[in-house]
């Protein structure tokens, strides 16, 4: 009897939930699709019903006399999925573009426990995100199973740190404040610019008018697993119809999870041009342990008219457990006697943990108006600064190899980036959309230097000789370091070296893009640009075409090209550091380019009975990679590549709020020097719902992803002869092993309750249920320093409170 | 020509890609340098001796980046007397130990049951070997997807010149 209960309730309360958060047209009858447009300006998408009939094209039943096919004027809701506002450089159907563009809006986030941009992309079909590399020290999302490939704007601001070209994509980024992400797949130099290889992400942040319009929660606290702490503050106020401002707070606190190493790294082979070698592994297990990490966030925009001045701030002090070796960074890590009681190591301490600083601030200022009826102008003004220091970075703990461990200081000025771009968008004669306009950028980055201090403890040389310390019979330290004991007095030989010079770089572009709709059942799209930078020049084209033989369905043909210069690490880096940590930097490497053929088919039924809402789409693409950068054992270099892949999505949405999705995406990716990529999965894919009942105030959502079965190279675990010493289990440079990564499930789960008290809404997560801690294998296919895969830190949880008013 | 080039691209992925395997190998610091003259590395493939690598050895002098392997064997490139494959096994200037020579070739290994090192004469370019083996092994499973044996002098199976290990196109 249960179930069936259950079951009545259901359904008996979508019959009597209204419709949350937009205006539906007038009850269609029997036969006749709902058509929406905007109230702005019509969609091009959007051709009146012409049949009266439904997805499957059935004839209206006899005698009904289908209503003229004139479309319905309403108002979009502002977070309307079908829509792109940034995207297309213009306010877009999806359903019109010749691109793939997917939306998420904030209410689709929250409804998926979605916590930082990386897990949002981990939805998207033909992206995963959530990866990590070097041991959780750089995270990345691949875009059809390449990293480093993306473009990731924030209103409209490039958020790819200039010296790692690494994008903003985890808690820095605070997703409370976004209103809405549109990520368009495949290649989009032309119409993006630089960076733009395989995808553009773009993040829209709120303002006063989508806070309030949105019914936002305006105070949010969370509390969870891992000593998990969060607090996120909103408020917009409008002073007038002009003048509008919006701020957000974000401050999240946490410590890393804690792991259980089965082979901790004691030493390992340093990355090229340093010479290959064995690694030792401790002989037992290692717990790690940390202290905190803490990032705090503001976002904001102040809107005077048709000018906007925006912000996107973020402080990060990130304590890392483990070391980008491989080495557990817990206490054992500073032998000093500050550490080391008499009874063994003491509670570790704040001041010497490893902390990775990695700040991030985003200032922006824009003009748009309207200079004609069919002419928009947008300018756009940004200033970007990054701080990247790793004080100090944790290599190796210490071991008879290294008595005091591995340690090295990396610290920099940071870098700065000031940008400008200017927008034309013209409606033409004829049906032409055309965009045009330029930007310019230029970086400036500030030297980064690493300070690498001697692993053989004090004054490690016996002989005496030139240096010779005084009051140390004889010992000074190796040749190329100081004696520095003010600065460390465990490590007091220590050297001072550039890592990466400073460095400045120009970038540009002009382009020209129209989008010509033929007729409402056809359109073409074709574009050029031409890209400039301190070390490329190219001209970049794309071009598509869309027909929609019926209103709600679609088919796409498209050709787009992408280029990404290298980073300042791939080119500038020094080799000839005496801590042998360094990358082999190539100052000759070229710009990557992609190129993509795809093709698209898409459906979408909006109607005012149970089902409100359906989608899908089917996408196939082959693209080619030239010259894609590659990061083998330390060494930068480039080669060539080509993916073909099947993307395959599909959405509901049911009257009384309930929901879900599926993406699903087939990858194979070739490397013209790997070959197979073996350590790109073959299979991604997402389930997901939502319902709510009892008017809102209960509902479960859930969301089960899945990464395919991956490989990964890297030195043994487990020894063949048996090779051990004092030290550790000793790896050789041959003892290899090809880890099968098995298919890994990720199964979050949320119950929460919307609306108690008329503002306050309830939520418990928890995220990984299956417990499946899944690893995640290198980029770079690579068995050296960086490479072994490290699993997640399995079953965590949070409870959240929101209050809006 | 691009578009060109993409569609000829798609029309021959439909094809066999390159398979390509990975060669690791040790060799002991005793391993004589080479001046001219190159080891060169076979594999017994279907009944076939077919060429993996050729590379020459020599004391790498103190040079930008490489300073802290000054002194130290390397195995470079015949053609390319600046690509540096790797290091014979030794003892690095802040006392931990190096070694590890590393190819990349675009043939199938999977199938390979035995390596064997000669050295050939200078000028020497045919795929052939021309001379008995300096070192040999058999291949087999180390039951973590990849080939692996010991190399040995021949006749002396006391005498360990180095390791070797093959990562096949596919995992085993």
């Amino acid at each position: 009897m249960l179930p069936f209960a259950l079951a009545a309730l259901f359904v008996g309360d979508w019959c009597r939930s209204a419709p949350v958060g937009e205006d539906l047209p007038p009850p269609a009858e029997e036969g006749r699709l709902a058509s929406k447009t905007s109230s702005e300006r019509p969609l091009p998408s959007a051709p009146p019903a012409e049949r009266g009939t439904g997805l499957l094209g059935t004839p209206p039943a006899p005698g009904f006399e289908p209503i003229p096919p004139e479309p319905v004027l309403v108002d979009f809701p502002l977070d309307e999925p079908g829509v792109a506002l940034a995207a297309a450089k213009s306010r877009l159907s999806v359903h019109a573009s010749t691109q793939v563009i997917t939306i998420l809006t904030a209410e689709q986030l929250r409804d998926r426990g979605v916590r930082t941009l990386s897990g949002a992309l981990r939805l998207v079909p033909g992206w995963d995100g959530d990866r990590v590399d070097f041991y959780g020290w750089t995270e990345d999302a691949l875009a059809r199973g390449q990293a480093r490939t993306m473009l990731v704007l924030v209103d409209g601001v490039g958020t790819l740190e200039p010296t790692r070209n690494l994008p903003l994509l985890d808690h820095r980024l605070p997703i409370e404040a976004v209103r809405r992400i549109e990520v368009t797949s495949g290649p989009g130099s032309v119409l993006w610019g630089s960076h733009a290889l395989l995808g553009v992400v773009h993040v829209i942040t709120y303002d006063a008018e989508s806070h309030a319009l949105g019914r936002v929660p305006s105070f949010a606290a969370r509390a969870g697993s891992d000593g998990l702490g969060e607090v996120s503050l909103g408020r917009g106020w409008r002073f007038s119809d002009a003048v509008s401002l919006f701020v957000s707070a974000t401050y999240r606190t946490a410590r890393p999870p804690s792991l259980t190493l089965d082979a901790p790294r004691i030493t390992g082979p340093t990355p090229s041009p340093e010479p290959d070698g064995p690694s030792q592994l401790a002989q037992a297990q290692v717990v790690t342990a940390s202290g905190r990490s803490h990032v705090a966030s503001s976002t904001g925009q102040l809107k005077i008219g048709p000018l906007s001045l925006g912000w996107m701030a973020s402080l990060s002090r990130e304590a890392m457990a483990i070391g980008p070796g491989g080495g557990a960074l817990n206490g054992t890590y500073f032998p000093s006697s500050e550490v080391q009681g008499a009874a063994g190591p003491r509670a570790w301490p704040d001041t010497l943990e490893t902390r990775l600083h990695d700040s991030v601030t985003l200032l922006w200022l824009r003009y748009g108006a309207t200079l004609l009826p069919a002419l928009d102008l947008t300018t756009q003004l940004s200033w970007s600064w990054w701080e990247l220091d790793l004080l100090p970075l944790g290599v190796f703990p210490t071991s008879a190899y290294a008595p005091v461990g591995l340690r090295t200081d990396v610290s920099s000025d940071g870098a700065h980036r000031l940008g400008g771009n200017l927008d034309l968008t013209a409606r033409l004669p004829g049906g032409h959309r055309l965009v045009t306009g330029g930007e310019v950028q230029a970086d400036m980055g500030s030297a980064v230097r690493i300070r690498s201090y001697w692993p053989g403890g004090a004054l490690a040389i016996p002989t005496p000789g030139p240096g010779t310390v005084a009051g140390t019979t004889g010992r000074r330290c190796p040749d190329g370091y100081d004696h520095r004991p003010d600065l460390d007095p465990a490590r007091p030989c220590s050297t001072l070296q550039t890592q990466l010079p400073e460095r400045s770089r120009a970038t540009g572009g002009l382009y020209v893009h129209d989008d010509w709709r033929v007729t409402d059942a056809f359109g073409l799209s074709a574009g050029v640009r031409g890209h400039f930078d301190d070390r490329d020049s190219a001209v970049l084209f794309s071009a598509g075409l869309v027909y929609q033989p019926l209103p709600e369905l679609a088919l796409r043909l498209g050709y787009a090209e992408g280029i990404r210069p290298p980073d300042r690490e791939a080119t500038d880096g020094v080799a000839g550091l005496v801590s042998g940590i360094a990358l082999d930097a190539d100052s000759t490497l070229p710009s990557a380019r992609s190129r993509a053929v795809e093709a698209d088919i898409s459906g979408e039924w909006i109607s005012n009975a149970l089902l409100r809402r359906a989608s899908w789409r089917v996408s196939g693409a082959f693209t080619l990679l030239d010259d894609a950068l590659t990061r083998r054992a330390g060494r930068y270099d480039t080669s060539d590549r080509h993916v073909g892949s099947v993307e395959l999505a599909a959405s509901l949405e049911l009257r009384g709020g309930a929901s879900a999705f599926a993406a699903y995406t087939f990858l194979r990716a070739h490397d013209q020097t790997l070959g197979r990529m073996r350590n790109v999965p073959e299979h991604l894919a997402a389930l997901g719902g939502r319902w709510s009942g009892w008017r809102g105030l209960f509902g479960v959502s859930s969301t089960l992803t899945m990464r395919g079965a991956v490989e990964d190279l890297n030195r043994a675990n487990t020894l063949d002869d048996g090779l051990s010493n004092a030290v550790g289990d000793e790896v050789l440079a041959t003892e290899l092993e090809v880890t099968e990564l098995p298919v890994a499930w990720l199964w979050r789960l949320g119950v929460e309750s919307r609306g108690l008290f008329g503002a306050l809404d309830l939520a418990f997560w928890v995220d990984d249920l299956l417990d499946s801690r899944p690893a995640d294998p290198d980029l770079d296919f690579d068995d050296r320093i960086f490479a072994r895969p490290q699993p997640r830190s399995g079953r965590s949880f949070w409870a959240e409170a929101r209050v809006s008013w | 020509m691009s578009a060109t080039r993409l569609i000829a691209v798609l029309v021959l992925a439909a094809c066999e890609p390159v398979r390509v395997s990975e060669v690791a190998l040790t060799l002991s610091a005793s391993t004589p340098p080479t001046s001219g003259d190159t080891y060169e590395l076979f594999a017994t493939l279907n009944g076939s001796a077919v060429s993996v690598a050729r590379f020459e050895v020599r004391v790498v002098d103190q040079a930008p980046g490489r300073d802290t392997s000054a002194g130290k064997k390397a195995a470079i490139d015949p053609v390319d007397l600046g690509h540096i494959y790797g290091y014979l096994d030794d003892v690095g200037d802040q006392g931990l130990p190096i070694g590890g020579i590393r190819f990349v070739v675009p043939i199938d290994l999977a199938d390979a049951v035995e390596l064997f090192l000669t050295l050939e004469p200078a000028g020497d370019t045919d795929p052939v070997p021309s001379a008995g083996a300096l070192a040999e092994c058999s291949l087999a499973p180390t039951g973590r997807g990849v080939l692996g044996c010991v190399l040995r002098r021949p006749g002396d199976k006391t005498f360990t010149v180095g390791t070797a290990a093959i990562v096949p196109p596919e995992a085993r």
